[in-house]
């Protein structure tokens, strides 16, 4: 598998054709996914995903091989979807934490699945700001290391871990106010 | 951590937001490999521009600082002749006057000019305004033949006058200079886009 995406990265390097199809047949799904997360509009979504690889191809030279090839692409849509959000949506309010005192409330140890619990987690996510949603989703959806989602948000794992813990807090406190 | 990543029940929700989202449309990465051809064409097209210009000014530039080539009018005419018959024959061969160019300059010896004669003063007579009309008449006489031989005077002297030279020859020259400037420049802006090429 490494070999296969060096061999790609090659390609993309050597400018040719075929290789940018295959990046798009083996990364788009990803990188769509995540720039859907930020941006719900298909035509805006459609816009930014093309941004990204535009931005990946002039940029191929300058990935060092830090992440893997798909989680550096998802760097760039993370990066590319929240520049595009504030130029386009500046007045949308979200559920934040003003009010302080998150950090001393205590999530419930949930250890087995409850219908009401889910559906009502579910609801309390589109209340949160498209990062966070992009962080809790690549941390429980794709699995992704504290590390990875630390390079993808230009961050470090320890605050990653500090912010998934404290939107977990966050999104127990919402589903009470339901 | 534990407790973040055994939530079981936050981990079903986000997947089941997850799956709501609409997988990425068909064509979709078509349309971006074909944007991606027109920008490069245009990345091409941007990246010659500017070497096309540069080299266009640096020609303009080049044609009106460069003093003109400073010739003796009387040498300017006789260089011209042979220029206009090579033009017309195609054949290349040296003047006598590019060849005189050669040679060591030559002092001009100056023209000796006829040393003019002095003019005789006029003597106003004293005498009574009582004179016969007759003899006045003979009296002006020689005034008037002094006139007409200070009038016939120049034409005898070696006057100097400045050659003028001939208006067209000298475009010619001019447009001689102009193309080739203009070769010189077409070669070098040739010369610039041959190494831009990669």
């Amino acid at each position: 598998m490494e070999k296969e995406t060096d061999i790609l990265i090659n390609d993309l390097l050597g400018q040719k054709p075929a290789a940018c199809q295959q990046l798009l047949t083996d990364y788009g799904p990803e990188v769509f996914r995540m720039v859907q997360r930020f941006v719900s509009q298909r035509e805006d979504a459609e816009e930014v995903y093309q941004d990204v690889f535009v931005k990946a191809l002039r940029g191929i030279r300058t990935y060092n091989r830090q992440a893997s090839l798909g989680t550096w692409l998802s760097r760039i849509a993370y990066h590319e979807s929240l520049n595009y959000l504030r130029r386009r949506k500046p007045n949308l309010v979200y559920m934040e934490d003003h009010a302080g005192g998150i950090d001393a409330l205590e999530a419930p140890e949930e250890t087995s699945l409850d219908e009401q619990t889910v559906a009502q987690l579910e609801r309390a996510l589109a209340l949160l700001p498209p990062h966070e949603q992009a962080i809790i989703s690549m941390f429980y959806y794709e699995d992704r290391s504290l590390a990875d989602i630390a390079y993808i948000t230009d961050s470090i794992p320890s605050t990653v871990g500090s912010q998934l813990s404290r939107i977990r807090k966050k999104l127990y406190r919402i589903i009470k106010t339901f | 951590m534990n407790d973040l990543k055994n939530d079981i029940n936050l981990r079903e929700a986000v997947s089941r937001r997850e799956q709501q989202l609409p997988p990425s449309p068909e064509g979709l990465n078509e349309k971006v490999m074909g944007s991606l051809k027109e920008q490069k064409a245009v990345s091409k097209r941007l990246k010659l521009w500017p070497l096309v210009a540069a080299a266009c000014v640096a020609g303009f530039v080049a044609i009106y600082l460069v003093p003109p080539r400073t010739v003796d009018p009387g040498q300017q005419l006789a260089l011209e002749e042979p220029v206009v018959k090579e033009q017309q024959t195609g054949s290349i061969a040296i003047s006598p006057a590019l060849e005189a160019l050669d040679e060591e300059p030559v002092a001009v010896e100056p023209s000796v000019k006829p040393e003019k004669a002095p003019r005789q003063k006029r003597v106003v007579s004293q005498e009574p305004a009582e004179v016969p009309s007759a003899p006045k008449a003979l009296a002006q006489e020689p005034l008037l033949a002094e006139a007409e031989s200070a009038q016939e005077e120049p034409e005898q002297e070696d006057v100097y006058q400045p050659k003028q030279p001939d208006l067209y020859l000298l475009a010619v020259a001019e447009a001689q200079d102009i193309r080739s400037r203009g070769e010189q420049l077409y070669q070098e802006v040739n010369q610039i886009i041959m190494n831009a090429k990669p």
